[in-house]
């Protein structure tokens, strides 16, 4: 009952660390292998998630649940056979390659820089340890992790041959059933393996999701800008409460930030040329955004706008730039297709069903909604994130400067902006009442922008000196 | 070493040092606080216990395939059906009392009494006060 979930994330992560090292080579450097760490996490649980619905939807209920175990090991098996086969290749081609390796970016860090790093480290460890308080005293989450989330987790969990009931059924319109199932899957597979339904399994996410995004934002600005940035990233996470709250309350947008920064650092470390498949594996955490929740479709697409958008900025030429689409769309291709599937079957999105073009432009066309939405983003910005720390991580960036070499930043900055203004749009245009619906979203999507417009911000100043 | 750094570098490090220290005494305080019990995390305490409530049906509810009506007082605690769906999952649990089995979370055994004989309906389990699975003849619209 203990064991389960926890062997289910060694087996998540196992299968992660697989795809990793079939598309990118080992690093030399522990910040990289910090930020791969996280990544394999990440994907891992994704890819499982993706693997469970295939359990849900065809095998489950079928008098084989005895051989769940076995059916969830043979994603890492298969992952690992297709790993060999890539490298057994790779050598025949490349000769007596034995070992590649990621070199690290930056230079060898100093004592006094690496003290800081720590701190902030150490900081980032409390925050998640008191996230971890704070989902205990709310077992079962907040509301829409109970109504949506968990509830799906509860029914796929148990439902057997009925479980496309919460996509189908109107009588769960209010429990969304078009929204993506990375969360409930997640939940339900590890649920499965404690042959049970214990809450800690969806505080234990929540709480997890908050952890890998610190370990990312820390590891992946230690790698590129260096480690008093990477310091500055930790405190930078920190600087909006909610962030905790949120993982602590089991809402997926803390999972979808995730996705989100894991998204921009493969992007920003394929653009700095370190060797391997980043740009595949910035599509699999864009693929993973998707298949976590809607917000994540219009990411994905941003994310191909700007790469499309930026290309010619890269220096690295049409073809490359092509190369380099083609494998993000791969990447992402599994949750595409899963995405599309679920779409296929579910009742439509409430955002969507029964609104025209003319209904939408009409909203468009109303200056009083543009007003107050704006009002409430202002709002929003001067009482969500500590002033204070908001103050200092400006300053910051400042006295920094911005980086010679901008493009992997504008690259990662262009993408956060166009989907900010997709959010934007989508208010506008929205059937909900308008005030009722920035009271109950606006503050999350702040939540999921957070720590990838952190990295972003960082990932354009200019590099620490090495004196 | 120290002294080839530029000012504006040494400023943004001093700055960097505020900063972490800063977000670090935030929330090592905010820890104690919340060890310590000086603060206390606001919850709504309703969410678990109803939760718990509607749990005690769960021996009772039939299988899946069969819709289930719900039945509360006009909302006082809002998305009351939803965390019976939520605690008795899956359970097709709908709104109304236009079905045969109906889910009723009355105020008390009273309101339950004079909704069971209102309808007409028998009893099935009867859990808690005011919370029962009821059962309504056959054709009642």
């Amino acid at each position: 009952m203990t064991w389960g979930p926890a062997i289910g994330v060694v087996i998540a992560a196992t299968t992660g660390h697989l795809v990793l090292a079939g598309l990118s080579p080992a690093p030399v450097a522990w910040a990289l292998r910090v930020v791969r760490a996280a990544l394999a996490l990440l994907i891992g649980i994704s890819l499982h998630s993706l693997w469970h619905f295939v359990w849900v939807a065809g095998i489950a209920g079928r008098g084989l649940d005895a051989g769940f175990l076995l059916y969830d090991l043979a994603l890492p098996i298969t992952a690992s056979v297709v790993v060999i086969a890539i490298r057994r290749r790779a050598t025949r081609t490349r000769g007596a390659a034995s070992r590649s390796e990621t070199p690290d970016i930056r230079v060898a860090p100093r004592r006094r820089a690496n003290l800081l790093l720590a701190t902030s480290i150490l900081a980032c460890g409390i925050a998640v340890a008191f996230a971890a308080n704070l989902a205990a005293v709310q077992p079962d989450g907040g509301w829409d992790a109970w109504a949506i989330w968990n509830f799906k987790a509860r029914w796929l969990f148990r439902g057997g041959s009925s479980w496309s009931e919460i996509l189908t059924n109107p009588i769960f319109t209010t429990s969304h059933p078009d929204y993506p199932l990375l969360l409930p899957l997640s939940v339900s597979r590890l649920w499965t393996m404690a042959g049970g339904v214990p809450l800690g399994v969806p505080q234990a996410f929540g709480v997890g999701a908050a952890a890998v995004a610190a370990t990312l934002l820390v590891g992946a600005t230690r790698t590129l800008c260096g480690p008093v940035s990477a310091a500055v990233a930790g405190a930078g996470l920190l600087v909006l409460p909610p962030f905790l709250a949120a993982s602590a309350t089991q809402l997926a947008d803390v999972p979808l930030a995730c996705c989100y920064l894991a998204t921009l650092v493969a992007l920003a470390v394929g653009a700095h040329g370190a060797p391997g498949r980043w740009f595949a594996l910035a599509g699999l955490s864009a693929g993973a955004a998707m298949w976590t929740k809607n917000e994540g479709v219009l990411f994905f697409v941003c994310a191909i706008a700007c790469q499309i958008a930026t290309a010619p900025l890269s220096g690295a030429g049409w073809r490359e730039a092509r190369r380099r689409i083609g494998e993000f769309v791969a990447g992402a291709s599994p949750f595409v297709i899963a995405t599309f599937v679920l779409r296929s079957m579910a009742l439509p999105n409430d955002l969507l069903a029964g609104q025209s073009l003319a209904m939408s432009w009409g909203r468009f066309a109303t200056p009083a909604r543009h007003a107050e939405i704006l009002g409430y983003g202002v709002t929003l910005l001067r009482t969500q994130p500590d002033t204070l720390g908001v103050i200092g991580l400006a300053g910051y960036l400042v006295l920094r400067g911005a980086r010679p070499d901008l493009r992997a930043g504008l690259l990662a900055l262009s993408t956060l902006v166009l989907t900010a203004c997709g959010y934007y749009v989508i208010y506008v245009v929205t059937p909900n009442e308008l005030s009722w619906h920035l009271d109950t979203s606006a503050d999350r999507l702040a939540v999921q922008l957070w720590p990838s417009l952190v990295f972003t911000a960082l990932l354009l100043t200019r590099d620490e000196q090495s004196s | 070493m120290e002294s080839r750094l530029s000012l504006r570098e040494r400023a943004a490090r001093g700055l960097a040092i505020l900063l972490v220290a800063w977000a670090t005494s935030r929330i090592v305080v905010a820890m104690g606080l919340m060890l310590s019990g000086f603060a206390a995390v606001a919850t709504d305490p309703a969410t678990a216990l109803l939760v718990e409530r509607y749990s005690t049906l769960s021996e009772h509810v039939p299988g899946t395939g069969v819709t289930v009506g719900f039945v509360a007082p006009a909302e006082p605690m809002p998305g009351r059906q939803m965390l019976a769906r939520y605690a008795l999952a899956p359970l097709l649990l709908a709104e109304g009392d236009s079905h045969q089995l109906v889910l009723v979370d009355l105020d008390d055994d009273a309101a339950l009494a004079t909704f069971v004989a209102k309808a007409g309906a028998k009893v099935l389990a009867h859990p808690r006060p005011g919370l029962a699975i009821l059962e309504r003849p056959r054709g009642t619209p």
